[in-house]
């Protein structure tokens, strides 16, 4: 069964969908609404916001509101009269506006701060435990309204105030703080986000202030449990579903196995193994039949290696095999290259040789896999058109391959003018393990290789093949060379050497790093009975050190 | 009718080399591990064992050496195992297994060999 995953965009949208819950379950209280904002215009007729922003440089959005009078301009969202006077004055420094003036507003009417002067710090000091957006501000105003409002706001401010000292948290927290920490919210929002956004940050920030914090938290806790038992489901369901696809699979491949062995044995036809074998055409038995195949393959020989791909066949499983061949993802392709090699490799040899050169490293590493069980005669005669590289992984496979097989030894040498390097240098450790002699002159040609692995595997072969021809060669190259083929020349010269090299390693002893003098000691020492006296020979130059040298080569250890 | 114990983690191997068996006439007894297998041995006397190297709870290397050590010391042990690596086979000829046989086999073959082992206990 597929893993459920949990994306940072389905989070986001779950987020989202429980801010519109919320949203809904608890529409905005129109009660004990206390809300002030700066009046920066008032006109008997309209007036053309845009232009006037413009010409004062006002970047606020301002709110027009039509009273019975007359057209009011305002702008701003204040909780107190203190944070809206404040501003006010800002305002007017920064726009050169005069006559500006911060208003309170109620919930459907207006009312002149003036009105309110009667008792107005203690008021506006006063945490708001429900507010409004600018946005629900009533557009009309009737007069009518004043008193009976008036009452309402008196009622709502005492039971705001019961709420508010029954609340430990406030008392915990200091309700000081929580409003501060709104209001800064809320004048963050006013300097820096854009209208559109404004009056959906502002409306989260009334929203989260209008119920009782312990509301929050509730909602918190049921949203965790909630998650919780979500979680737990999606666990349950998983393991249900994956519990019954097991037992499923149980089932039929116990079925299909019994069928299958029945008809291996002849104990029943073909025609009755069809009716036996249920719901073959299902993706999932067909799976599980190819798994069955799979197995039989695996642990039978002899008898039945036929007998299993004539029933891959006759299920027209080789269909399918080739159908996930041609898909265009890799896993697939691999599958079917696989099921077609095992099962029926006489199908497999056109799927085979598309992907040797597949660009997908695993593709062509089981296609270059697949290509040496179908040919046990020839088994890397794939060589001659490989154009991609033969990777480290599948030499190793291929070698194990080979030798699990016992297949046929070939000629490497036929394929060291392969374009690849990595497949020339294949096949000269292959020539090395396996004591290729022949064509040794094949091997010298590629002494003059530019990489120097090839270079170093080359002087590998002829040290461990002795092929003698190839020491006037390597002692030519030797100046040229890297460190680590120098060390090999010198080794090689251990087994191939003779009277002729021995000024040659004289010279290394006298001027090379001290890893080649111990290595040219080496050689001199183990070459024959002539070459260790004149190393012997060399000890009356105290300067040389042999001693030393012939001390560390004949220790065991080393 | 000779008696043969097949201790196979492998169902379907299992099952095969139980109805190939017993198409040549022999009773055989199954066993799932090497546990099932050894208490079966308890229990009951067999003439031949078959017994995979690698199985849960006890391998076949450990009932090899358990049956040689009790009494039924003559029961020839066939061990039909994929790990034929030259280090297995001759761990399981230096604890007592009679015959050895690399997966994948045939079952041709398995019955000869099988015909072979009990018709030398006889001789024994």
């Amino acid at each position: 069964m597929k893993a459920v995953k949990f994306t940072t965009g389905k989070l986001i949208t779950y987020i989202l969908c429980l801010i519109c819950a919320i949203d809904l379950a608890f529409p905005i209280e129109s009660h004990g609404i206390q809300h002030f904002v700066i009046q920066v215009a008032a006109s008997k007729t309209p007036i053309d916001i845009q232009q006037f922003s413009k010409r004062y440089k006002i970047t606020d959005s301002i709110i027009e509101l039509k009273t019975a009078d007359r057209y009011r301009y305002v702008i701003g969202n204040f909780e107190t009269l203190r944070a809206a006077d404040q501003f006010a004055r800002q305002f007017a420094i920064r726009t050169g506006i005069s006559g500006i003036f911060p208003r309170k507003l109620d919930e459907n009417l207006e009312i002149a701060v003036s009105e309110q002067k009667k008792y107005p710090d203690k008021q506006s000091q006063k945490p708001l435990v429900i507010a409004r957006t600018i946005d629900s501000i009533p557009l009309k105003i009737e007069n009518t309204k004043i008193n009976n409002q008036n009452i309402n706001n008196g009622k709502k401010e005492l039971k705001n105030q019961r709420n508010k000292n029954t609340n430990f948290i406030f008392r915990f927290l200091g309700t000081n703080n929580v409003y501060e920490f709104k209001n800064d919210l809320i004048v963050y929002g006013n300097k820096h986000f854009s209208l559109y956004f404004r009056k959906f940050y502002i409306r989260i920030i009334e929203k989260t202030y209008s119920y009782p914090i312990i509301a929050l938290f509730i909602l918190l806790i049921f949203f965790f449990i909630f998650n919780v038992i979500l979680i737990l489901l999606i666990l349950y369901f998983t393991n249900y579903y994956k519990n019954k696809r097991d037992r499923y699979i149980r089932i039929y491949r116990n079925l299909y196995e019994e069928v299958l062995r029945s008809y291996l044995f002849d104990e029943i036809d073909w025609k009755k193994t069809t009716l036996k074998l249920k719901k073959i055409r299902k993706p999932l038995n067909r799976k599980i039949l190819i798994s069955v195949l799979f197995n039989f393959q695996d642990n039978l020989r002899g008898e039945m290696d036929n007998r299993i791909p004539e029933i891959f066949v006759k299920l027209e499983l080789n269909k399918d095999a080739r159908n996930k061949a041609k898909s265009s993802f890799y896993y697939n392709q691999i599958e079917g290259m696989r099921e077609l090699t095992n099962l029926y490799p006489q199908g497999a040899f056109a799927v085979v040789k598309h992907f040797i050169n597949a660009p997908n490293d695993l593709v062509r590493a089981d296609a270059q896999t697949s290509y040496i069980r179908l040919h046990p005669d020839k088994p890397f005669d794939f060589f001659k058109t490989l154009t991609s590289p033969f990777t480290r992984w599948t030499q190793i496979t291929a070698f194990y391959l080979f030798r699990l097989h016992e297949l046929q030894v070939p000629s490497f040498v036929d394929y060291l003018h392969s374009e690849q390097t990595n497949v020339r240098n294949f096949c000269l450790r292959m020539i090395i393990y396996f004591q290729q002699l022949e064509n040794a002159t094949e091997i010298f040609k590629l002494l003059k290789s530019p990489v120097e692995t090839t270079r170093f595997l080359c002087i590998k072969a002829i040290n461990e093949l002795w092929l003698f021809d190839g020491k006037e060669l390597i002692k030519n190259i030797y100046p040229e060379e890297t460190e680590k083929n120098k060390l090999e020349i010198i080794k090689a010269l251990k087994n191939i050497g003779n009277a002729d090299d021995f000024d040659f390693l004289e010279s290394i002893i006298f001027s090379g790093f001290v890893t080649l003098k111990i290595e040219a000691c080496r050689s001199l020492y183990f070459m024959n009975d002539e070459s260790r006296e004149r190393l012997i020979q060399l000890r009356q130059n105290a300067e040389l050190e042999i001693d030393k040298y012939i001390d560390h080569i004949t220790d065991s250890r080393n | 009718m000779k008696r043969i114990l097949v201790a196979e983690d492998n169902k379907l191997i299992l099952e095969t080399i139980a109805l190939s068996l017993k198409r040549e006439g022999y009773e055989i007894i199954k066993a799932l591990d090497g546990k099932e297998c050894l208490k079966i041995l308890e229990n009951t006397e067999v003439d031949l064992l078959i017994t995979d190297l690698y199985m849960p709870c006890v391998n076949g290397h450990e009932v090899i050496s358990i049956l040689r050590d009790e009494r039924k010391k003559n029961t020839p042990i066939l061990v039909l195992s994929a790990a034929g690596a030259e280090a297995n086979v001759l761990k399981a000829f230096e604890l007592g297994a009679d015959d050895f046989m690399v997966k994948p086999f045939s079952l041709v073959e398995l019955n000869v060999r099988v015909r072979k082992l009990l018709a030398l206990r006889i001789i024994n």
